[in-house]
């Protein structure tokens, strides 16, 4: 049995089958998971992915942050 | 030796079922791959999902909101861009950078022609029922009422600190009894918000972000500022830093709000109403709180005092943007990198000053 070259439609049912729709299902999935993150911010998925990343709830900077001598309070 | 055939048909049959059992197995083990593997994937493509949900909480609920017509959670109403009031307006003068404008006592008199803001009703939580109808204002333009806060260039010293990134977000629970006389109360305390927003950007370089408002299920109406504040220290803050409770009552005599000039910046705080302001009754309250947590201290300064400080009990006159003595400014804007305090995992609460 020869190969011969994939017709137009066969390409379009590989790019259908593999690219377009698992593509779909898994952005589908992502943003499901978006939407779930979004709106239960405290369950324990996002906790522990919070925690895994070191991030608290989306703010910048704040476990991180130097804090500020006190003695310096002056600004005069 | 090993071989069953010269062994007993009893050890060939253990040996043929020992041999049976590995490659059950094996054949186990690559059933758990073949799907585990898979579903693994599945689910970190969920997780990923969830991580950026969850950091991006406001947004998210915002755009679903905005664009996707979802309801927000139960209990959680998001500002959205849109909802947001322009800090500038007629009212106002022009948005300019605050090096740009005028020296402090310049700014203690605004420029325009003082508004006429409209005076609250007021706010009594035990014939609440008869008032409701007649307290509530007439709609008008919210962002004509409040005015942000005057602001003087800063200082050279403090402008490394000022410039630096800082990103706090808010959840504000609503006392019920202001609820029921304001109709308008959800844009009330939207307008609230971004005009302090815009004034804790001019006067400290902070980046406030509001996360929620809720109607607060307090424990009841007649508990005191100690229980009000245990109960929103302990509330969910569904991704929020900082919880503040607006009270529709009088701050009580003996209620003293606590500093937090160590080394965290507070986390909750509450805003009573002020019924000797001429203007607006929780604006004044709102600035204070929030200063307060982020390491200001009330002050008793004469020269404050004569500004109008809102750190200071002088009140602010009718029409005149609120202002702020340049030592409270000093140390909120050198103490706005520290970390916020979590009240929940602390067990012994805050220190008190």
């Amino acid at each position: 049995m020869t190969k011969g070259e994939p017709t137009r439609r066969s390409k379009l049912r590989w790019v259908l089958g593999w690219i377009v729709l698992p593509g779909t299902l898994l952005a589908a999935l992502f943003f499901a998971g978006v939407h779930v993150g979004a709106r239960h911010p405290e369950m324990g998925l996002s906790r522990l992915l919070l925690w895994m990343f070191g991030a608290e709830a989306g703010v910048a900077a704040s476990a991180d942050d130097p804090p500020a001598d006190s003695a310096d309070s002056s600004t005069e | 030796m090993d071989d069953p055939s010269k062994l007993g048909p009893d050890a060939a049959r253990r040996s043929g079922s020992s041999r049976r059992s590995g490659s059950r197995m094996r054949v186990a083990g690559k059933l758990t791959a073949l799907l585990g593997l898979p579903l693994l994937i599945l689910f970190v493509i969920f997780s990923a999902g969830v991580y950026c949900g969850v950091t991006r909480a406001d947004r998210v609920v915002a755009f679903e909101q905005r664009w996707l017509g979802v309801d927000p959670p139960p209990g959680r109403l998001v500002a959205t861009d849109a909802d947001a009031v322009p800090p500038t307006d007629s009212d106002e003068p022009p948005e300019t950078p605050p090096d740009a404008q005028p020296a402090a006592p310049a700014d203690t008199q605004p420029a325009q022609p003082p508004v006429d803001p409209p005076v609250d009703p007021p706010i009594d939580p035990q014939p609440r029922v008869e008032q409701a109808p007649v307290e509530s204002p007439p709609v008008t333009a919210p962002s004509s009422r409040l005015l942000p806060v005057a602001t003087a260039p800063i200082g050279p010293e403090l402008r490394a600190r000022f410039d630096e990134p800082r990103v706090v977000r808010l959840k504000l629970m609503v006392d019920p009894a202001l609820v029921d006389v304001r109709e308008d109360w959800l844009g009330y305390i939207v307008e609230l918000f971004e005009v302090t927003r815009v004034g804790f950007e001019r006067l400290f370089g902070i980046e406030l972000l509001l996360q929620g408002v809720v109607v607060w299920d307090a424990p009841s109406a007649a508990a005191g500022a100690d229980e009000l504040l245990a109960d929103l220290a302990t509330r969910e803050r569904d991704g929020a830093e900082v919880m503040i409770g607006f009270v529709a009552r009088a701050q009580p005599p003996d209620f003293e709000p606590k500093a937090w000039t160590e080394s965290v910046t507070g986390d909750h705080a509450l805003v009573f109403a002020d019924r000797q302001q001429h203007g607006d009754r929780y604006y004044r309250g709102l600035l204070r709180a929030l200063a307060l947590l982020f390491g200001a201290e009330p002050t008793h300064d004469a020269a404050a005092t004569q500004l109008g400080s809102f750190m200071s009990e002088a009140l602010t006159p009718a029409g005149a943007a609120p202002t702020l003595d340049p030592e409270n400014r000093g140390k909120v804007i050198i103490h706005k990198r520290r970390p916020i305090a979590d009240s929940r995992a602390t067990a012994g609460g805050p220190q008190e000053i």
